[in-house]
C-alpha cells in the first residue's frame, strides 16, 4: 500500500516538475511550439532513415547538445533513454542477432543448433537501438521543453482535430484528478489500518476502491459536460492559439531541415 | 421584512418590486431525479433585474438543482419556467435556444475542477466566448477584460491543477464573466475555502453587482449572507421549495425559521443550574439564547 501511495505521490510530482522544465529559461523552450513539432517531425523521419551508425551517433549528440542548450539536466534527460529503451530495444533485436549473416564474432554449438553472432548483427543492433534512443530522445525532447497546453494546440498544425486535442487535454487535466483521489483513498485506508492485511483483504479492498474511483470519475464526467453544455459547448469544439513565429524560429525550423537533409544525403554516400 | 411563504410554497415571487424587470419567473415548478427523487416541490420565485439573491438552504435542499434549472441544463419535470421573459421549460432540448440563454446566464459550479477542465486557465477563460463563435480578437479581449476582473491575469498560463481553492474560485468566475452574462449562477462559491480565500471571493461577488449583473448565490453558511445580499430566499429542505423570503438581517435573526430548516441546530447547554437551549449560527456572531 505505501508503494502505492509513494508510485501515485511520484507521478504527480514527476508531471509537475517536467512542466517546470517546460517554464525555464532554455533554447528550446524560447522556440514557437509549431516549429518544434515541425522540426520533430522531420528529425524522426530522418533518424528512420539513416542506416549509418556514425549518422545515427551524430543525430543522437544533436538531440543531446539541444537538451544541454536547453537547461535539461544531463542526468534526467540521459536516464530517462538510456535506462530503458536500449534494454527494451535489445531483448527485440537478440533473436534477429543471430540470423544476421556475416564475419562469425561469437560462435556456439549446442549440438541441435549452431549460434553465431556476426559482425554484421552487431552493427545492426548498434544501430537499431541507438535509432530507437534517438527517436525517443527526441519525443523526450519535444515534450519536456513544451508546456503541455501550447503542445497540443502546436498539434493542430499537422492537422490534428481539434476534438482529438481536446479530449487528449482533458484526459490529462483529469487524470491528476483521479491520481489525488486514488492517492487520497490510499492514505485513508492506510490511516485506518493496523497491523498488515491478508492479502484476501486487500484485494477485497482494491476491488471496492476500482469500484469507487470508476463511479466518481462517471459522476465528473457528467458533471463536466455539464460545465461544458453551460458555456455553449453543442458537440462542436473550438480552440484558440495566440502562437506567432518570429524570424527566429523561421530560421530554427530552416536550419534544422537544412541540417536533417545533409544528414540524410551523408548517410546515402555512406551506402 | 420577513415574508413566511403559505404551505404550497406561494409567495416568494411576491416578494420583488412588482415594476422591476423580472430576470427568472418560475411557476410552480417541480424536478425529480429519474422519476423517483423530488429534490424541488411546487417552487414559486421571481428574480429580479440587479438582484443580489441569495437562496440559503441545507444540504438536500435542491438548491443546485434549481441553479441547474435557471440555467436550462434541466427541464422541470413539471411548471414553468421564464427567463428575461421568454418561456425556457423545454430550453434543454433545444440546442440553439440553449445556447443563447448559456450567454446570457452563466453557471459557476461548487467544484470549480469540474469547470475547469482545460489544459490553462486561459484556454478556460476562453472556451465560452469561443463556443459562442466570436471573432478570436473579442475572445481575447473579453478574456483579458475577464481575467482583469477577477484579478488572475497573472494565472492565464498557468495549469488549473496548480492553482488553490480560492484562485479556482476566481477563475471559474472569470470563465463565465468572459461570456458577458446578464445573470451570474453561484453554486456555493464559499465551500471548502478557507476564510481568507472566503473574505476575498466574497468581495468579488459583491463587486458583481457594480458590473451591473444580476447575482444568485446558494449557500448554507450563514456568515456571508449579509455581506451579498440584497434578497434571501430560504428553502427548507424538507419542503424542497421556499419557505421564507426576506432582507438578510430578518432571515437571519429569525431563529425559529433557520432552526426549522436545519440551518442552524440547537443544543444544551449548562448555565449555572439552568440547563439552557441554544441555537448557534454556524461561524456567524449572532447567538440566540
Amino acid at each position: 500500500m505505501a508503494r502505492t501511495i509513494a508510485g501515485v505521490a511520484e507521478a504527480i510530482e514527476r508531471s509537475v516538475y517536467t512542466e517546470e522544465y517546460a517554464r525555464a529559461d532554455g533554447f528550446l523552450q524560447r522556440v514557437d511550439p509549431r516549429a518544434k513539432v515541425v522540426v520533430f517531425i522531420c528529425a524522426v523521419l530522418a533518424v528512420g532513415l539513416s542506416r549509418s551508425l556514425s549518422v545515427l551517433l551524430v543525430l543522437y549528440a544533436l538531440t543531446v547538445m539541444m537538451a544541454l542548450v536547453s537547461r535539461l539536466p544531463l542526468g534526467f534527460f540521459v536516464k530517462r533513454v538510456l535506462l530503458g529503451v536500449p534494454l527494451f530495444a535489445g531483448i527485440v533485436f537478440i533473436p534477429a542477432l543471430f540470423l544476421i549473416h556475416g564475419k562469425p564474432l561469437i560462435q556456439a554449438d549446442l549440438g541441435f543448433m549452431h549460434l553465431a553472432i556476426s559482425d554484421n548483427g552487431l552493427i545492426s543492433l548498434a544501430i537499431f537501438v541507438t535509432r530507437v534512443s534517438a527517436s525517443v530522445s527526441l519525443a523526450i525532447l519535444l515534450v519536456v521543453t513544451t508546456q503541455w497546453a501550447d503542445l497540443l494546440k502546436a498539434l493542430r498544425v499537422i492537422r490534428v482535430p481539434s476534438v482529438f486535442i481536446v479530449v487528449l487535454g482533458m484526459t490529462y487535466r483529469y487524470i491528476f484528478l483521479l491520481l489525488q483521489t486514488v492517492e487520497n483513498l490510499f492514505l485513508a485506508r492506510s490511516s485506518r489500518t493496523v497491523g498488515r492485511p491478508t492479502d484476501a483483504e486487500q484485494r477485497r479492498w482494491i476491488g471496492s476502491s476500482m469500484g469507487t474511483l470508476m463511479s466518481k470519475s462517471f459522476r465528473t464526467s457528467n458533471d463536466v459536460y455539464q460545465a461544458m453544455v453551460a458555456r455553449g459547448f453543442t458537440g462542436d469544439v473550438y480552440t484558440i492559439s495566440d502562437f506567432q513565429m518570429r524570424d527566429e524560429d523561421w530560421l530554427f525550423v530552416s536550419l534544422s531541415v537544412v541540417l536533417l537533409a545533409l544528414a540524410l544525403i551523408f548517410d546515402l554516400g555512406l551506402r | 421584512m420577513t415574508t413566511t411563504i403559505d404551505e404550497t410554497g406561494r409567495g416568494a415571487g411576491n416578494i420583488t418590486d412588482a415594476d422591476a424587470e423580472q430576470v427568472f419567473q418560475l411557476d410552480t415548478v417541480s424536478f425529480s431525479y429519474h422519476g423517483r427523487h423530488e429534490a424541488l416541490i411546487d417552487v414559486d420565485l421571481t428574480i429580479a433585474r440587479g438582484e443580489q439573491l441569495v437562496i440559503l438552504g441545507a444540504n438536500g435542499s435542491g438548491k443546485s438543482t434549481l441553479l441547474k434549472m435557471l440555467d436550462g441544463l434541466y427541464r422541470p419535470t413539471s411548471g414553468i419556467i421564464r427567463a428575461f421573459g421568454q418561456d425556457i421549460t423545454d430550453v434543454a432540448d433545444d440546442p440553439v435556444r440553449a445556447r443563447e440563454l448559456h450567454r446570457r446566464v452563466g453557471l459557476v459550479f461548487q467544484d470549480a475542477d469540474v469547470q475547469l477542465f482545460s489544459p490553462t486557465v486561459y484556454d478556460d477563460v476562453a472556451f465560452g466566448p469561443l463556443q459562442m463563435g466570436w471573432e478570436k480578437d473579442r475572445v481575447m479581449r473579453e478574456v483579458a477584460r475577464a481575467l482583469e476582473q477577477m484579478n488572475v491575469t497573472h494565472l492565464a498560463d498557468r495549469a488549473p491543477y496548480e492553482l488553490s481553492g480560492g484562485e479556482k474560485k476566481r477563475v471559474a468566475i472569470a470563465t463565465v464573466l468572459s461570456m458577458e452574462p446578464d445573470v451570474i449562477l453561484l453554486d456555493e462559491p464559499t465551500a471548502s475555502l478557507d476564510p481568507r480565500s472566503s473574505a476575498v471571493l466574497v468581495d468579488v461577488i459583491a463587486g458583481l453587482r457594480h458590473l451591473g449583473k444580476t447575482v444568485v448565490v446558494t449557500t448554507h453558511q450563514l456568515e456571508i449572507v449579509p455581506l451579498i445580499a440584497t434578497r434571501v430566499v430560504v428553502f427548507g429542505d424538507q419542503e424542497r421549495r421556499p419557505v421564507a423570503s426576506g432582507g438578510a438581517t430578518e432571515i437571519l435573526s429569525d431563529a425559529e425559521l433557520l432552526i426549522r430548516t436545519n440551518l442552524v441546530h440547537e443544543h444544551l447547554h449548562f448555565h449555572a443550574d439552568a440547563n439552557l437551549m441554544h441555537s448557534h449560527l454556524h461561524g456567524a456572531e449572532h447567538h440566540e439564547g
